[in-house]
């Protein structure tokens, strides 16, 4: 039977074929999914804000289900990789998708460019520095998005409202 | 985590005190508008950070309204007021007459009518706040958004934490139609709009100052 850990924002967690991993209501923010499909396992980072702005930062341990806190994309990558290297996953074989970076306040945001886009360039950055490929994006636009992520698979689904 | 903001009892006391007199401007705008009885909740004073963001109590990924406006002048910030799904579908009923089932099929002219919502509640509130604390706050149009609730509080975490690695943020309800033995709003089921206001650092300090200035003359 599957389990299903939902993550909020700034939250990371890792899993393997039985489980499954959501998070709701994803705007601005950029979620990265890490997967390797011969191990079968990966995980999920909710991150807020694109790039550390004072290292070193320590990643907490979340709670009792094992999640971590990770606001920086760049950060949740690093942590994605050594947490699913540690319950067996192999980092020449995990392929990346990228959920969000959406731009839903204009008045927020500026026009074009906002938080949104820059939390979705410094992922790519950091998987391009890793050397894992991005295997889907579903990034931008001005809709927000939830993501249903599962780890036997590797499929992500993604449900917009508007 | 250091917090930015040392605030005492008595600051709460006095920024709760603040949104009661903006919000009640903004009750009285509105209530002659609509021509309903408008009731507010007693507001909440937290400081919000990547630990404590902005969470969304009711159902995240209804479609909701949200109307954001930017405060410039002698002090910036953003508020932000939004609308559950039957609410804002009532409000629109009620404000033109028009009635529709889904907030996805919000045309133009709808929009608009939210807009003018937004105008109409700020323009009330920033005007109670000004007099008040003798300061000029403007604020900008209203961009409204229709979205799934969760996600537009994601966007405003994110944007708010960006700015500002901590925020105040000021939370009230309020309440249309409320029965006479109504003396305020209760959180619950009776409210039709939320509205939050955020404030950085450096305009909490400004509000702060004027309002203990206020409060020492009086003692003094």
């Amino acid at each position: 039977m599957n389990t299903t850990t939902e993550i909020r924002i700034a939250e990371l967690s890792v899993g393997n074929a039985s489980d499954v991993i959501v998070t709701n209501g994803v705007g601005s923010c950029i979620v990265i999914i890490i997967y390797d499909r011969l191990q079968r396992v990966g995980g999920m980072a909710h991150a807020i804000l694109p790039r550390v702005k004072n290292s070193p930062v320590v990643v907490l341990t979340r709670d009792e289900l094992g999640k971590r806190f990770v606001k920086y994309a760049d950060l949740a990558v690093d942590t994605l990789i050594d947490e699913i290297v540690a319950i067996g996953g192999v980092k020449e074989y995990f392929v990346a998708k990228l959920v969000g970076g959406a731009h839903m306040f204009s008045l927020l945001e500026g026009d074009k460019f906002g938080i949104g886009w820059e939390n979705t360039v410094s992922a790519r950055e950091r998987l391009t520095y890793h050397h894992i490929p991005i295997e889907t994006e579903v990034v931008g636009g001005t809709v927000g998005r939830n993501v249903r992520f599962d780890c036997a698979t590797g499929i992500v689904e993604i449900i917009t409202k508007v | 985590m250091p917090t930015l903001f040392q605030l005492t009892e008595n600051d709460h006391d006095q920024l709760r005190e603040l949104v009661n007199i903006g919000v009640s401007h903004a009750g009285n705008t509105l209530s002659r508008m609509m021509e309903k009885r408008i009731t507010i909740s007693v507001p909440a004073v937290n400081i919000r950070n990547s630990e404590t963001t902005l969470r969304f109590t009711d159902k995240e990924d209804d479609i909701t309204v949200a109307v954001l406006l930017r405060l410039s002048g002698a002090i910036e910030g953003y508020v932000f007021i939004f609308f559950p799904r039957d609410t804002a579908l009532l409000l629109l009923k009620e404000l033109s007459g028009k009635k529709i089932r889904d907030l996805r099929a919000l045309d133009k002219f709808d929009r608009s009518i939210f807009q003018e919502l937004g105008n109409v509640i700020t323009g009330g509130m920033l005007q109670g706040l000004s007099k008040f604390l003798h300061i000029e706050i403007l604020h900008s149009v209203p961009d409204v958004v229709v979205d799934m609730g969760g996600a537009m509080f994601d966007s405003l975490s994110a944007s708010m934490i960006d700015l500002h690695e901590e925020f105040l943020s000021l939370d009230v309800s309020v309440c249309i139609n409320a029965e006479p033995t109504d003396v305020m709003c209760d959180n619950g089921q009776l409210s039709v709009a939320r509205m939050f206001l955020f404030f950085g650092p450096e305009a909490t300090n400004t509000i702060l100052k004027i309002t203990n200035d206020m409060v020492n003359k009086t003692v003094q």
